[in-house]
This record gives C-alpha cells, sequence and structure tokens, in this order.
C-alpha cells in the first residue's frame, strides 16, 4: 500500500495508461529505454506523423501526452518545464515548436493530443504489429477518410437500383391509371413527392 | 653336475633314436597305416549380405504403437497452442474509400499507401523549406494552383506556407477544417415507428 | 523557560485575534511553491486552458495536510466505491477524535487504550518519521529513545483504540522520510515524555526545521549516501573510495525527466478535485467546530473544563 505523492501535481491523460510500464530491451537498461524513448518522442514532434512497433509507439504516446500537458499548464516560462522539454527534445529547435506551435494547438482542445492507429499487416513476413503516430491537427492527409457518400459503393449502388425500380413501377401504375379513370387525378398527385423517399428511410 | 644330468641322459636319448632310424628301425611293419590324399582347394565364396543377415535382424525401431491422439497433435497442431491447419480470416472488410479489403481494425492497405506516400513528400518539402531554423508557427500546405482559403487575416499571419508543385490528388480533402458530420435538427417531432 | 514565553505571547497572539474576529485561515500549510502558480502568458487568449483552469483550485492545498485522503495510485489497488466508503469512514472518524494537522519531523504524543497498562492507557511521545498509506489503512511512526534504548510505535491513524493525537511540535524537516534517525547519534531522537506543546500562532506557515543530523559511524540499516538525503550532515566522514564509486554507478538522472513514472505515482489534478471537493466542506466544519472547542477551554469557565 502506498501513498500518492503529493510534492507534484500533474494532468490527467486522456489516453489509456496501462498499469506498467513497458520494458524496451536495451543493452543499457533502464537508461537505454528512455533514450529510445527520447528518440521517438523527438521524431513525432519533427515529422507529427510516423510509423513504429506498436509497444515503443504506445510507451513514446503517453510521455508526448505528458510532454504537451505539462508544457501547456506551465507554459514557457517554468524552469522545470523548460528542462524536462530540453531532455526529451533531442534537436534543440522542436522546444520552440513545442511551446510555439503546439501548446497553441492543443490548448482548448478537450481530447487527447496524439492518435495511434494500427497500420496495415504485411501479408508475408515477419508478423510484427505496425501502427501510425500522429499528432493531431497535422498537415497531412487523413489517415481515415471515411465516406459513405462515395456513389460506387455497393450499398449505395443497390440503393439507388431500388429508388428507380419504385419509381418506374409507380410511373407504370399511373400511366395505367389514366387510361382506366378520369376521375383519380387528385389522389395521385398527393402520391407522387412520397414515393421516391420509402427505400431510403427502411 | 647333478642338475646336468637329465640333459645329458635326453642328449644319449636323441643320439640313439637317430641313429636307430637311419638303419630302418623301428622295421616298417609296425608303422601306422596311413593314405595320404591331396583335398582339392575349396572355391572362393563371393561376399554376400545374406551372409550376415541369414533370416534377419532387429534395426532400432519403435517399440510401442504411437497413440491417435498424439498422431494427430503432430499433424494438426493443437486448437490452443499451434494450430497447423489454415484458419479462414472472419475479420476481412471492405474499404469504404477504394474497395480493396483490409484486415478489421486496421488501415487499408491501398489507401495507406497512398496516404504515406504524400505524407513523405509533404515532410520532405517541409524538411527542405525549413532547414534547421526554429519551429514557430504551424504549417499550411497548399497544391498548385490553390489560394489561401477566405480567413480573416490574422488566422494566415505567421503561418508556414509550403507550396507543392502538384495538382492536389483527388481523394486529398481541401477542407479538413470543416466538420464532416452533420449537425443535429432542430426539428423535435419524431415520426413514429413500429406502429404496425 | 523559554517555552513558557513562547506559550504565553501565543496565547496572549490568539486572545487578540479573538476579539478582533479576524477571520481566521483554516489550513496553516505553506504556500505553494512556484509550481502551483500558474504561469500567465503575456497574450491573452480567447479560450481558457482546461488544464490550466483545472490546476488552479484551492482545494488541492489540502493535499499536504490530508495525505491520506488520496487513494493508493496504483491502478490494481483502486476501486472508485470502496475508497469513497474509506472517505466517509474517515470522516466519521475524525468527528469523533481531533487528529490533527502534522508532518514528518513533527513531535507527537499519541494515547492509546491498551488493556494491561496501568489506567489502561499508554502515552508515546516521539517524533514521526514515517507517514504512509492510503485511506484507512494510514499510518505513521513515532520514534524515541527510551532509556538509552531506541523505541519505534506504529500506529494506524483511525485505528479505533486511539484515544488522542496531540501535536506538541508542528515542525517540517528537510526531508521526506527520516529513517536515517535510526542511524543517528540517540540525541537526534530523544524527545522528554513531559515536553510541553508549543502552540504556532494562528496563519504562521509550518516552520522548516533545518536541523542536520549526525550519523553514527557505520554499520548503518541502509545505504544512506546514496539517496540524496539533506539532513544528514556527517554522511561522507564514514564512506570510503569504494562507497562513492559506487554511488557514481548506481545515481539515475534520467528519473527526474521520467514523466510517466511521476504521473504512476501521483494522483492526476482532476481526480483529485473531486475528491476534495467530496470531503472539503465536512473538514472545513470539522475544524471550525474544532477551533471552537479549544477556544471555549482557553476562555471558558474552570467549571467546563472537567473533562
Amino acid at each position: 500500500m502506498n501513498q500518492a505523492e503529493v510534492s507534484k501535481l500533474v494532468s490527467k491523460l486522456r489516453i489509456n495508461v496501462p498499469p506498467t510500464h513497458r520494458k524496451l530491451r536495451s543493452p543499457k537498461g533502464p537508461e537505454g529505454r528512455i533514450d529510445k524513448l527520447r528518440k521517438t518522442v523527438t521524431g513525432l514532434v519533427k515529422f507529427e506523423r510516423i510509423e513504429l512497433n506498436y509497444n515503443r509507439a504506445d510507451e513514446a504516446r503517453q510521455y508526448t501526452e505528458r510532454l504537451i500537458s505539462e508544457a501547456i499548464r506551465h507554459g514557457d516560462c517554468h524552469k522545470p518545464t523548460m528542462d524536462t522539454a530540453n531532455f526529451w527534445l533531442l534537436e534543440k529547435e522542436l522546444i520552440h515548436k513545442l511551446f510555439k506551435v503546439l501548446v497553441p494547438r492543443y490548448e482548448t482542445s478537450n481530447s487527447s493530443y496524439t492518435r495511434l492507429i494500427n497500420a496495415p499487416k504485411p501479408q508475408y513476413g515477419r508478423n510484427i504489429d505496425k501502427v501510425v503516430l500522429e499528432l493531431k491537427g497535422n498537415p497531412f492527409p487523413d489517415l481515415i477518410n471515411n465516406n459513405t457518400n462515395n456513389k460506387l459503393l455497393i450499398q449505395n449502388v443497390l440503393l439507388d437500383a431500388a429508388k428507380q425500380d419504385y419509381r418506374q413501377s409507380k410511373i407504370n401504375e399511373i400511366a395505367k391509371n389514366i387510361g382506366k379513370t378520369e376521375n383519380a387525378p387528385l389522389n395521385e398527385s398527393s402520391k407522387k413527392p412520397e414515393a421516391p423517399e420509402k427505400p431510403v428511410e427502411s | 653336475m647333478i642338475p646336468r644330468l637329465p640333459h645329458i641322459v635326453q642328449l644319449m636319448k636323441n643320439v640313439e633314436r637317430n641313429l636307430f632310424h637311419m638303419f630302418g628301425y623301428p622295421p616298417k611293419e609296425l608303422a601306422l597305416a596311413y593314405v595320404h590324399e591331396n583335398k582339392p582347394a575349396a572355391p572362393l565364396k563371393k561376399f554376400s549380405i545374406k551372409d550376415i543377415v541369414g533370416d534377419g535382424f532387429l534395426l532400432a525401431v519403435p517399440k510401442f504403437r504411437r497413440t491417435i491422439e498424439k498422431k494427430l497433435k503432430r499433424k494438426f497442431g493443437s486448437p490452443e497452442y499451434v494450430w497447423k491447419m489454415l484458419v479462414p480470416k472472419n475479420n476481412i472488410k471492405v474499404c469504404q474509400n477504394c474497395g480493396h479489403h483490409h484486415e478489421k481494425g486496421r488501415l487499408c492497405e491501398h489507401c495507406y499507401s497512398k496516404v504515406k506516400a504524400e505524407t513523405e513528400e509533404i515532410q520532405a518539402k517541409i524538411k527542405e523549406k525549413l532547414g534547421i531554423n526554429p519551429i514557430e508557427h504551424d504549417v499550411v500546405v497548399l497544391y498548385k494552383g490553390e489560394s489561401l482559403p477566405d480567413e480573416p487575416k490574422e488566422f494566415w499571419k505567421g503561418k508556414r506556407i509550403i507550396e507543392m508543385k502538384k495538382e492536389r490528388p483527388q481523394w486529398f480533402s481541401k477542407n479538413l477544417l470543416q466538420k464532416t458530420t452533420q449537425q443535429p435538427s432542430e426539428s423535435t417531432d419524431v415520426k413514429p415507428t413500429d406502429l404496425a | 523557560m523559554a517555552l513558557a514565553i513562547r506559550r504565553s505571547t501565543s496565547e496572549v497572539y490568539g486572545a487578540a485575534k479573538w476579539f478582533i474576529r479576524r477571520d481566521c485561515r483554516v489550513l496553516s500549510t505553506l504556500p505553494e511553491k512556484a509550481v502551483e502558480v500558474p504561469v500567465e502568458t503575456k497574450q491573452e487568449r480567447p479560450a481558457v486552458s482546461r488544464i490550466r483552469a483545472s490546476a488552479r483550485n484551492p482545494n488541492l492545498a489540502l493535499r499536504h495536510v490530508y495525505p491520506e485522503f488520496l487513494p493508493d495510485p496504483n491502478p490494481k489497488w483502486r476501486n472508485s466505491l470502496r475508497e469513497k466508503l474509506e472517505r466517509i469512514d474517515m470522516l466519521n472518524r475524525r468527528k469523533q477524535i481531533d487528529i490533527p494537522e502534522f508532518y514528518v519531523g513533527s513531535i507527537l504524543a499519541v494515547t492509546v487504550a491498551d488493556p494491561h497498562a496501568q489506567g489502561k492507557t499508554n502515552r508515546f511521545v516521539g517524533i514521526c518519521i514515517e507517514r504512509k498509506g492510503a485511506g484507512l489503512r494510514a499510518e505513521f511512526t513515532l520514534r524515541n529513545v527510551v532509556d538509552h534504548q531506541g523505541v519505534e510505535v506504529r500506529y494506524d491513524l483511525y485505528d479505533p483504540t486511539v484515544h488522542s493525537i496531540q501535536v506538541l511540535r508542528l515542525e517540517k524537516r528537510l526531508d521526506e522520510k527520516l529513517l536515517y534517525l535510526r542511524d543517528a547519534l540517540p540525541e537526534y531522537s530523544t524527545f522528554p515524555f513531559d515536553m510541553d506543546p508549543e502552540i504556532l500562532p494562528d496563519g504562521t506557515p509550518v516552520p522548516v526545521n533545518p536541523v542536520q543530523v549526525k550519523l553514527k559511524p557505520r554499520p548503518w540499516l541502509e545505504r544512506w549516501e546514496r539517496q540524496e538525503l539533506q539532513g544528514v550532515s556527517n554522511i561522507e566522514e564514514h564512506l570510503k573510495e569504494k562507497d562513492r564509486v559506487r554511488r557514481e554507478l548506481r545515481k539515475e538522472p534520467w528519473e527526474k525527466y521520467d514523466l510517466m513514472k511521476q504521473y504512476r505515482r501521483t494522483i492526476p489534478i482532476e481526480d483529485q478535485n473531486d475528491i476534495w471537493a467530496e470531503v472539503n466542506h465536512q473538514l472545513k466544519q470539522l475544524q471550525l467546530t474544532r477551533k471552537k472547542v479549544s477556544r471555549k477551554r482557553t476562555f471558558g469557565v474552570p467549571k467546563t473544563q472537567l473533562g
């Protein structure tokens, strides 16, 4: 049973944090692990979208989120935060980016600052889980482009055909009725606009 | 003197016997009857494996029968550990954009390759333009024949504009800042369902 | 004599406060260091960051006084319902006895029920060398030297057999834990059992005692040289060259930048805000009633002081 540390205050992360850290294999031990993560965090802040192994990406994601949330909370006039940024960002021009670009970008956001998406698995070869790790709000094309309005989608093609059929049958019916009775235009005119909407709802 | 005596006696006996032998003693009548025969030499036999094997001999072989369960495990593996048979994948989906197949919960390989190539191109361009200067502003990507969208001037102030020397790809939506989801409608009347 | 003077002056001060009816400060903690104050940026942004807004909650200062109200940060032991029930129990216990504000380094007198002792109670005085545990399992350890023999007693804070906890001297030390007193000279952990309580005037921050103890020669219970202790003066005297080399090898300078390690050791601000919002009102009420009772004791008619 432990007591929570009260000397430091941290803001809550908006991502799921596993209960323990992952060991990244390195001959230098825990120091090597931190070194690896520093490289990854630097790369993520620099390129804003990187592809790497799942384990390392998930660890680096937590550290990046923490770094950005610290930067948002304390700003660039707080010495410990500046030290931390200096430690984690190996290329020093990225410290400017952290405080001048990323902090304004994420200041008002209510969700996490990074996104972790599974990359496609190669069908043959080594079966390693690759992921794409990116900072939100980057200038690159979206990874997930959920475009359900595509006309060529099979569902949309079928719906269009169904609509067409229904309309055709209605027109045929009206054409028949016109020949038979002459006292029915009022009813048909009210039916007409309703007809094409029905299959879409169902 | 005494130890040499039997030796001398033996010597004398040998001399006596040889002398008698020379003069035909003992007489041939007392000799053993013996017929000398010349045996024909046995023909050389060729070596054959049968000489060794004979009726048969035992190699190191399994002593007991392998049970059916073990045989099947060896053949097909165990479903809990390593299952050697081919298993149909039930998590294949059709991509909404390009129609290629991809695993559920993963990116579509076809779409992602396009996005990846474009991303790397933009990243290279950004790196080339920026050099090693400190990064102080956000990036806006403009393709050939595009102008800045209608925003107040303060919005664009200080943004780094990266111009790509090619047309915007069709699949790269231009208005990234626009919301894709529809706003919920204001009307409160609900159509009745499940009436009949 | 000096003690008496200090006490009398503090009483006079308290009386003055009583007459002026100044608003009394509820907590007598140190003001937060620079870490707590959110840095104001020069240019004003239209929307205020949620993170900064939540960090400005004044209730967060309660965490120094009541650290046991924060749950164990290990997610393995987290259970929101159990934590809530424990907090209710803790508040109920605090209504029964006065559990004062104290820190590691403060000198306490604890009276517990003891069926084997004369008068059925046992009183122990000592310096608090460690405070740990969360919820109802919160505990603290007192150390004293009795008859040239070091004695340590571990008490549960919410133990129902505890009759009273009295703070004789409220102060902090330079370190989070004072376990090195076990290897220090006995005079640093010797306190008389008939010590008078020293009352601090209201509103003063808790003083930090900058005393640096002297360690006995080795062998020690722990490798104190590797722990970067502030409150030990003569640690270098007892070290050999070998120990210094090994201390250098064992250093982990990256650890203070390990952001996730810090995160996993603490309760995030947002969670803390919920907890303090839940218990803050009742804690303040308790404190106010204690204050009224103590005033009555000091200024009331002697008849009421029977208990």
